[in-house]
């Protein structure tokens, strides 16, 4: 084979395999039950995966060029957040945040980032990684409910048994009391016997 | 009865280049979003009247197809459906969003890297034609020249929709704006933007 027969079965080869690259890519993609988008340096989404269309309500077609901090509620808490210095020296950063989705319905997400770089190291924006913490959320604040009701329930307990307590040792202290004058009007009444 | 007039069919008929698979495929995509199959079927028929026949199925990304295929697409599809300029500005917008050339552009993180970028790239979808991109950073201002390329009315306002789309990633202003500027050689064509 010549060199133009080696160099075009080469480039068949490299099509082929840019092929199978773009539908594993696509597949693992759409397979992908976390949601997830990349955002260049500026914060602006670039793409997204179907797991974030879902989630955000968001088309990809409508996601791209969309800043990420507008599908949050604390945006100036994502503007720091992706800020370089932010993650330096650190491979993520997980924080919760509020999703506001297409549909403005509040969700609370649990939202992981991190950083990507080029082959030179330069900083070329983020993945952000986003779950739905809704479930967790409920039971959280029912858990918290829970115990703030039983904590409520055991102070008034605490409450009757301290009223009893003082209650019943006023009763025993009148008890000593009386005892003690009986036993002085006894002692009195012997002497007066004495007397006698 | 054809819907592109004989001297237009003779002056697309002379156009030079090839456009790459995956441009061409993403283009249909936008028709099927706005007309569903249906709607990209009636374009298809034409182009196959035109003698320009190519199925939406048949496209294969990595292959590059006659230039004609893009041009006529993007005719015939204003026409049948009579879109209006800035329908074809919203095509050319879709163009930029979908295509997977520029998913992997991570590089484009600002307008510098767009310029030296520029020429690249459009090596990546036509094989005719060059592209270079100049900018003001101070006034603002910044052109993009497209030489060596045969470019109708319907191409300028898609281009001005892709040109928009790739800028609005590296400069978010509400006042970005890319306008198509009628130059004297019909074979440079130049793209004003402003932000």
């Amino acid at each position: 084979m010549n060199d133009r027969g080696k160099t075009e079965n080469l480039l068949k080869m490299a099509v082929e395999d840019l092929k199978d690259i773009e539908i594993y890519v696509q597949e693992y993609s759409t397979f992908l039950p976390l949601a997830v988008c990349t955002i260049n340096p500026l914060g602006i989404i670039l793409n997204s995966n179907q797991a974030f269309q879902k989630l955000t309500g968001y088309k990809e077609i409508e996601a791209i060029g969309k800043k990420m901090k507008d599908l949050f509620l604390n945006k100036e808490n994502f503007k720091d957040l992706i800020k370089e210095k932010t993650l330096k020296g650190k491979s993520s950063l997980t924080r919760k945040m509020t999703l506001l989705t297409k549909e403005e319905k509040k969700m609370p997400v649990s939202m992981a980032i991190s950083i990507r770089r080029d082959e030179e190291d330069n900083f070329i924006g983020h993945f952000i990684a986003l779950s739905d913490i809704t479930a967790f959320e409920d039971l959280r604040k029912n858990l918290e409910k829970k115990v703030k009701e039983r904590t409520k329930q055991l102070q008034e307990r605490v409450d009757e048994l301290e009223k009893f307590r003082r209650l019943t040792e006023g009763r025993e202290l009148k008890m000593v009391e009386l005892k003690e004058e009986i036993k002085k009007l006894k002692e009195e009444l012997e002497k007066q016997k004495g007397r006698k | 009865m054809l819907m592109v007039s004989k001297q237009d069919i003779e002056k697309t008929k002379r156009m030079e280049g090839e456009i790459i698979g995956s441009s061409l495929k993403a283009d249909r995509e936008f028709i099927i979003e706005k007309k569903g199959r249906e709607g990209l079927r009636k374009v298809e028929k034409e182009m196959e009247k035109l003698g320009y026949a190519l199925k939406y199925e048949e496209i294969d990304k990595y292959k590059w197809y006659p230039v004609q295929q893009d041009f006529l697409s993007l005719l015939l599809a204003q026409k049948i459906f009579n879109w209006s300029d800035e329908t074809i500005r919203e095509w050319g917008r879709w163009g930029a969003k979908t295509n997977f050339i520029i998913k992997l552009m991570a590089r484009l993180v600002s307008k510098k890297t767009i310029a030296s970028f520029a020429s690249k790239s459009w090596r990546k979808y036509y094989t005719r034609g060059t592209m270079e991109y100049k900018l003001d950073d101070e006034k603002r201002v910044g052109t993009a020249i497209i030489k060596d390329f045969t470019i109708y009315p319907v191409h300028l306002h898609y281009l001005e929709g892709y040109f928009y789309q790739i800028l609005s990633l590296v400069e978010p202003s509400p006042n970005l704006k890319v306008k198509g500027v009628e130059t004297k050689d019909s074979n440079v064509h130049r793209f004003e933007v402003t932000w």
